[in-house]
């Protein structure tokens, strides 16, 4: 297997199975930079905002994990794991998204319970959780799928992501939640990834109607 | 396991708040319908108006809110038309319900 820094990047000017999953990823981290800011603040005030904190919680469990890990695991890496059995880049991802839910709960409680420190030490674990494993999958396992997948494959995939999105999440709701993403953003001074036509066309790229 | 969803306090969405997903959805049918529904731009172009429109902007909004009425037919789906016309159609009405119905001036 070639080093991933050979392998071109992830070309986020078409569609594609990698291109969908990267524009998803400039959102989750525009939702890390706000979770960011609300830990500084739980620890500075020793009290949670705790609307933003749940709206932001809830952008979390239903878009980067329902939805965004969603359709890696169970659309995108089986695909990649057929055309490589044991391809362990995938194994590595799906460990990580596991230890990403228990952040997500431990945030859940704490919010519940009014903890502040228990709520900055789960979500700031989050956010360096998520940054790394987005960059790894940006920078390494999405240049392999890349090169692995054939025009045929990367079909398939965005026909699975296009089954999630919408008969899965249901019509409005990825929009829903990142309307959420964005008026957080703006509230907490954070600048919106969809400001960017680029990420806004891959961001609205599959409809349920698959007449994109 | 997924992750426990927490509840959010979405039934207190201003319709600021609603045109924020509004706008994704304006833009997936555009993109998607646009060929065959060219105004689904302009309904695009005129929910970014709405967002970038000032609240003091009585006037403008209630302008918009009409233009929005005449590009969806009263806000009705076009027939035959997927799920995602049916939330954006909807969700407009609920906006333009919110918005001042007459020019202040
Ligand atoms: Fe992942
Ligand atoms: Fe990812």
């Amino acid at each position: 297997m070639p080093c991933a820094d050979h392998l071109p990047p992830v070309d986020l000017s078409r569609v594609s199975a990698t291109s969908i999953l990267s524009g998803e990823h400039r959102v989750i981290l525009q939702v890390l930079d706000v979770v960011e800011k609300l830990a500084a603040l739980a620890l500075r005030d020793q009290r949670i905002p705790s609307e933003h904190a749940s709206q932001a919680l809830e952008v979390l469990a239903k878009f980067a994990d329902r939805c965004h890990h969603g359709k890696e695991e169970t659309v995108l890496f089986p695909v990649l794991e057929a055309i490589q059995p044991g391809f362990s880049p995938v194994q590595m991802m799906r460990a990580e998204h596991v230890e990403s839910r228990a952040f997500i709960r431990a945030m859940t409680e704490a919010v519940a319970a009014g903890d502040a420190a228990s709520y900055a030490r789960a979500a700031n674990g989050y956010v360096d959780l998520l940054r790394q494993h987005i960059h790894k999958e940006d920078d390494i396992l999405f240049r392999f799928a890349g090169q692995m997948l054939t025009p045929a494959q990367d079909a398939e995939v965005l026909d699975g992501y296009r089954r999630i999105e919408h008969d899965d999440m249901g019509d409005g709701t990825h929009e829903r939640l990142l309307g959420i993403a964005d008026t957080l953003a703006t509230t907490y001074g954070v600048p919106r990834a969809s400001d960017s036509q680029q990420i806004m066309d891959l961001l609205t790229a599959i409809c349920g109607c698959k007449k994109d | 396991m997924t992750a426990p969803i927490p509840a959010t306090a979405t039934a207190t969405a201003t319709w600021r708040e609603q045109l924020s997903a509004l706008r994704f959805l304006a833009a997936k049918v555009a993109r998607v319908h646009g060929p065959t529904h060219p105004d689904a731009a302009i309904i695009a172009q005129v929910v970014n108006t709405l967002i970038d429109t000032p609240a003091v902007d009585m006037d403008t909004q209630a302008a918009l809110s009409r233009r929005l009425d005449e590009l969806t037919g009263g806000f009705h789906p076009w027939p035959g038309s997927c799920g995602s016309v049916h939330q954006l159609f909807t969700g407009l009405k609920a906006v333009a319900a919110a918005l001042p119905k007459k020019s202040q001036s």
